[in-house]
């Protein structure tokens, strides 16, 4: 079979499994709160998400006119590459899933990238000051922003009424959650949708498949909004239980004031050119709702963890895609080895989430992610 | 390297204002609806105009929204 067509086909299947991690990882940003707080269902929530990603997918068809954005030199950058980078972002996802941890796919993805271009390409095919200002800067602002924003709003919801956590108004908020849980689905859609899209489209390009500076295909578009769809459809349900209960105690008026400035932030920033990571600032608004409501806890274990997640996405994922550009280099075997690698990691970890599964049906049951065993029901004694 | 201060702020100052504005006016209609439950009573016609105007400006809010994710508006 021909080299180039096979990276290319090799690339199109990473890129819609990482678009399916993708998926999953930030189900939980949309719907996290509603389902919490009991304002929807929790399948009822993934389905309304997985529409709105599509949807958005749909709608947003200004793809990204660079794969990364400016941070690597995209001269450089080759299929092999970019089947690495998303190795390493494939990996990343899924262990911060088996923890049950919220992390960016977008920063997963770039540390991927670095970390492939940076073994593929040198040093100086990575442009540092671009990661710098758009990476670590709107990684820092974005959640606080985000924070403060919820914080303020939460306030303000507990300040104007009365008894928030009951009757007429606990219903009212729920209702209101449902709008707003949909807008943070749809602006995820209409961001996180073209990333796939880009990557696969401009690989097509440098490979001559596609004319340079077309768009994507539609068979392009279809899948890879198949694929973020069913990613989120399937519910990522162990980042759920973080996001929704693990962090704060989330009520439905902090609820609705979270999801509200995530949709604010994320629209904010992305009308003025600003990327930003959907999965932080989702993260900031539920820790900011903790703030802005007395006595409300908010679990530090859980938020620290998180916290040092975010930090080491970049380097992790980059540490992989680095690892594995240097194996695929190798030749046809080099390659193998790396996508074998990644299949028998994926189904490792698979396995070790079984031990103490989450779903739709316990999400609810308890704010820990653990991948310790669950312990044994004890028969009632007689 | 050049940081567009200018245009962070703006979005921090726009995400600040817009969740505080959207929370804030929905609460107050909520406040509205349930005044006067704690006395068994239900809300009376000024009490649901009030309601209804909150509302109705935070739909307002939620369309231009939409109007700025769905890039085939503009």
């Amino acid at each position: 079979m021909d080299w180039t067509l096979f990276t290319v086909i090799l690339v199109v299947i990473t890129a819609l499994a990482f678009d399916y991690t993708n998926g999953f990882h930030d189900s939980a940003n949309a719907m996290a709160t509603s389902i919490a707080t009991k304002a929807l269902r929790p399948r009822v929530a993934v389905l309304i998400a997985a529409i709105l990603n599509v949807a958005g997918a749909f709608l947003s068809t200004a793809v990204a006119k660079t794969i990364s954005g400016g941070i690597v030199n995209d001269g450089l950058v080759t299929p092999l590459m970019v089947f690495c980078g998303l190795v390493g972002a494939i990996l990343w996802n899924l262990v911060t899933w088996l923890f049950g941890l919220p992390s960016s796919s977008s920063h997963a993805l770039f540390g991927g990238l670095i970390g492939a271009v940076l073994i593929g390409g040198g040093i100086h095919a990575v442009n540092f000051s671009v990661v710098l200002s758009k990476i670590v800067l709107p990684a820092i602002v974005a959640p606080v922003v985000a924070g403060l924003a919820a914080a303020l709003a939460t306030y303000l919801a507990y300040r104007f009424i009365r008894d928030p956590e009951h009757g007429t108004a606990v219903r009212g908020f729920r209702y209101g959650q449902t709008v707003s849980a949909s807008m943070v689905a749809l602006a995820h859609g209409t961001s996180d949708g073209q990333k796939t899209m880009g990557v696969i489209t401009l690989v097509l390009i440098t490979a001559g498949y596609q004319e340079s500076g077309s768009g994507p295909q539609f068979w392009v578009i279809a899948a890879a909004g198949l694929a973020i769809g069913l990613g989120t459809y399937s519910g990522g349900w162990r980042i759920m239980r973080t996001m929704g209960k693990g962090l704060v105690d989330i009520f439905a008026p902090q609820g609705f004031a979270a999801e509200t400035s995530s949709s604010a932030a994320i629209l904010a920033s992305s009308h003025l050119g600003f990327g930003l990571s959907t999965t932080q600032v989702c993260a900031g608004s539920v820790i900011g709702t903790g703030f802005g409501k007395k006595l409300a806890e908010v679990r530090w274990t859980t938020a620290r963890k998180m916290l040092y997640g975010w930090l080491l996405t970049l380097p992790a994922a980059a540490t992989v895609g680095a690892v594995s550009a240097a194996v695929a280099r190798t030749g046809t075997v080099g390659v193998i080895v790396v996508a074998t690698a990644l299949i028998a990691a994926a189904c490792t970890i698979w396995a070790i989430s079984r031990r103490n599964a989450v779903s739709a049906d316990n999400v609810n049951d308890s704010p820990d992610v653990t991948i310790a065993p669950a312990a044994p029901v004890e028969p009632a004694a007689i | 390297m050049t940081i567009d201060w200018m245009s962070l702020l703006v979005v921090a100052g726009v995400t600040v204002a817009v969740a505080a504005a959207v929370v804030g006016i929905f609460s107050l209609g909520l406040a509205a609806l349930s005044a006067g439950a704690d006395h068994g009573h239900r809300p009376d016609g000024l009490e649901r105009a009030a309601a209804f105007a909150c509302f109705a400006a935070v739909a307002l809010i939620v369309l231009f929204g939409l109007y700025l994710i769905i890039p085939q508006f503009h």
